[in-house]
C-alpha cells in the first residue's frame, strides 16, 4: 500500500496528471481504502508543492499542473466516497469584488483551496456585496473570500464587510482578502481576519482562520 | 557644447551624464484615464487630460517609437462602447481580426477585439482592464492559422512609402525606439495565461514553435530597419510576473526564453544598438539578472 501512496504523492507533487489517475486505479483495485488515497496520497502531494511554492522552488504553471493532478486523482476517488464529504475544513464563498473583472488570482486561490480540503463556491467576477452576502448565507460560509487586481476596487471590500454586518452574519464568517494591491495593514484597517499574499499562502491562512493549524 | 535629444538620452543610459534624467514615461506607459480624472477632482488644471499638455507640464522628453512598423504592441486600438471608448493593445498580426460585439448584459459588453480575443468590458468604464474570456490560439492547429498572420514580409507590416519613412525617421532629434517583440507576453495574448502555462508541460515543442516564430519575425523586421534607420535603443514587452514573483521559473525562462533573447539582441548589438530595454510590471527582482545576462539592460516597471 505504502508504494502506491508515495507514487500518488510524487506524482502530484510534479503534476503528473496520467500518473495520478493510472496508480489511484491501481491502488483501488488492489484494495487501498479511498480515503487513505486521499489523505495519505493526494493531499501530502498537493501539501509538499505548496511547501516548495513558498521555498522558491516552483512557481504558478507547476501549481496548475499539480492542481490537475489533485483533481484527476479525486475524481477517480468520487464513486467510491460517496456519502462522505472529502471538502470537510469549512465552506469559502470566493469572488473577485465589483468593479472588477479579473480571474485567474481568485482561481488558482480557488484550485489550492479545494485541493487542500475546503469546499469552494466561486461566485466568479465583478461580484456585489448582496451576491457575497446571500452565497455566505445559503452556503453557510465559514470564509468569505474577496479578490480584486484594482486599486480603485479595493475600496468596495469594506463594502463587503459593511454588508455582512447588516445581514448579521459578521459573527459566523471570517473575511479573507487579496490580490495585487491589498497588503495585511489594508486587511486590518478593514476589519478583515486575514490576509493572502498568493494562492498557496491563501491556503495557510483559510486553515489558520478555521481554527485547523 | 549644445547635445542633440538623441546624444543625451545614449549618455544618460550609458552612465555619462551623472545627475541627468530622462523622463520618458508617456511614451511607455501614459496615465490610466481614472488616475487623470480624479487628479482633476483633486484640483489639478483640466488640460492635464490633454497629452500634450501634460507632456510639457510635466517637461517629458521625447521618445519616438517606430510604431508604423507592425512589430509591437499595437497601441491605442479603440472601440466604442455606447459612448465610452474601450482601448487596448494587440500583438503585431496582420490582418487584424475584424472588431464585433457579440453580448451585452446590464454592466459589461462581450466582444470580439482585433487581437481575436473575446473580452468583457465594463460599459461605464471600458478603460479598466477587462476580463480575458477566449483568446485565439488552443493548440497546434488553431496556432497554424494564427501564424500566418506573423509573416514579416506583409506589405501592411510596413509603412508604404519606405524611402520617405527612412529620412523622416533619421532627420529626428529625439532618440529612435524599435520594439522587438515579447516572448512570453505576445504568447499569452495569443493563448491566455491559464492555457499558456499548462501548455509549457503539456506541448513545450509548440511553446518552442510560437517563440520561434516571434524570433523570425523580429530578426526579418529588425534587419531591413536597422540597415536603414539609425535606432537607439530596443524594446521588449514581457508583462510576465505578479505581486511576488515571475510568473514562470527562471529555469524555465532559461530554457524557453533566453536563447531567443540573446539572438535578437546579438543582431542589435551588431547594429551598434546597446540600450535594450524590457517593460514587465510585477515583482521582476528574479529575472533582472537573467536579463542582464541576455544583453537587456533596462527595466521598466
Amino acid at each position: 500500500m505504502e508504494s502506491y501512496l508515495d507514487t500518488i504523492y510524487l506524482a502530484v507533487e510534479t503534476g503528473d496528471d496520467k500518473k495520478v489517475t493510472k496508480i489511484v486505479k491501481e491502488a483501488l483495485a488492489s484494495s487501498v481504502a479511498p480515503l487513505d488515497v486521499l489523505e495519505r496520497g493526494l493531499v501530502p502531494g498537493i501539501q509538499a508543492l505548496g511547501k516548495l511554492f513558498k521555498d522558491g522552488q516552483v512557481y504558478l504553471p507547476e501549481i496548475l499542473i499539480s492542481c490537475r493532478a489533485m483533481d484527476r486523482g479525486v475524481e477517480q476517488l468520487k464513486p467510491y466516497l460517496a456519502g462522505i464529504d472529502i471538502h470537510n475544513k469549512g465552506t469559502v464563498v470566493l469572488g473577485t469584488v465589483e468593479g472588477d473583472l479579473h480571474d485567474i488570482g481568485k482561481k488558482l486561490v480557488r484550485l489550492m483551496l479545494e485541493s487542500n480540503g475546503f469546499s469552494v463556491e466561486d461566485l466568479g467576477v465583478d461580484v456585489s456585496a448582496d451576491s457575497f452576502v446571500a452565497a455566505a448565507r445559503q452556503h453557510s460560509a465559514s470564509i468569505v473570500g474577496m479578490s480584486t487586481l484594482l486599486t480603485i476596487s479595493m475600496t468596495y471590500m469594506p463594502k463587503v464587510i459593511k454588508a455582512l454586518e447588516q445581514a448579521g452574519l459578521r459573527h459566523e464568517v471570517k473575511v479573507m482578502i487579496g490580490g495585487a494591491p491589498i497588503t495585511r495593514e489594508f486587511a486590518n484597517d478593514i476589519g478583515a481576519e486575514g490576509f493572502a499574499e498568493d494562492c498557496v499562502s491563501a491556503v495557510d491562512e483559510a486553515t489558520r482562520l478555521m481554527g485547523l493549524q | 557644447m549644445s547635445i542633440s535629444n538623441r546624444e543625451r538620452f545614449l549618455a544618460i543610459c550609458r552612465f555619462e551624464r551623472p545627475g541627468d534624467l530622462c523622463l520618458l514615461t508617456p511614451y511607455i506607459n501614459d496615465f490610466w484615464p481614472e488616475t487623470l480624472e480624479l487628479w482633476v477632482k483633486q484640483g489639478a488644471r483640466e488640460e492635464i487630460l490633454d497629452s500634450r499638455f501634460r507632456r510639457n507640464h510635466f517637461q517629458f522628453d521625447h521618445m519616438r517609437q517606430l510604431r508604423e512598423i507592425k512589430t509591437g504592441l499595437y497601441m491605442d486600438r479603440r472601440v466604442d462602447i455606447g459612448g465610452a471608448t474601450y482601448v487596448y493593445e494587440v500583438p503585431p498580426i496582420v490582418p487584424l481580426y475584424e472588431p464585433r460585439p457579440i453580448g451585452e448584459d446590464e454592466h459589461t459588453v462581450t466582444l470580439i477585439n482585433e487581437g481575436g480575443q473575446k473580452v468583457r468590458v465594463f460599459k461605464d468604464n471600458p478603460s479598466k482592464m477587462p476580463m480575458f474570456l477566449d483568446h485565439p490560439v488552443k493548440d497546434r492547429a488553431s496556432w497554424a492559422e494564427y501564424k500566418r498572420r506573423l509573416n514579416p514580409s506583409a506589405p501592411e507590416r510596413w509603412p508604404s512609402d519606405w524611402n520617405a519613412y527612412v529620412q523622416k525617421m533619421n532627420n529626428r532629434d529625439e532618440p529612435i525606439m524599435l520594439d522587438v517583440g515579447s516572448f512570453f507576453g505576445f504568447l499569452r495574448e495569443w493563448m491566455g495565461l491559464e492555457r499558456l502555462l499548462y501548455t509549457f508541460y503539456d506541448d513545450p515543442n509548440l511553446i518552442e514553435d510560437m517563440m520561434d516564430q516571434v524570433c523570425y519575425l523580429e530578426a526579418e523586421v529588425m534587419k531591413r530597419v536597422l540597415k536603414d534607420i539609425r535606432i537607439d535603443c530596443a524594446m521588449f514587452w514581457e508583462d510576465m510576473a505578479f505581486k511576488t514573483g515571475p510568473l514562470i521559473s527562471p529555469d524555465m525562462f532559461r530554457k524557453f526564453m533566453m536563447p531567443r533573447y540573446r539572438k535578437v539582441t546579438d543582431i542589435l548589438h551588431g547594429s551598434g544598438v546597446d540600450v535594450i530595454f524590457v517593460d514587465s510590471d510585477g515583482n521582476l527582482n528574479e529575472l533582472i539578472p537573467l536579463w542582464l545576462e541576455c544583453g537587456i539592460n533596462f527595466v521598466g516597471l
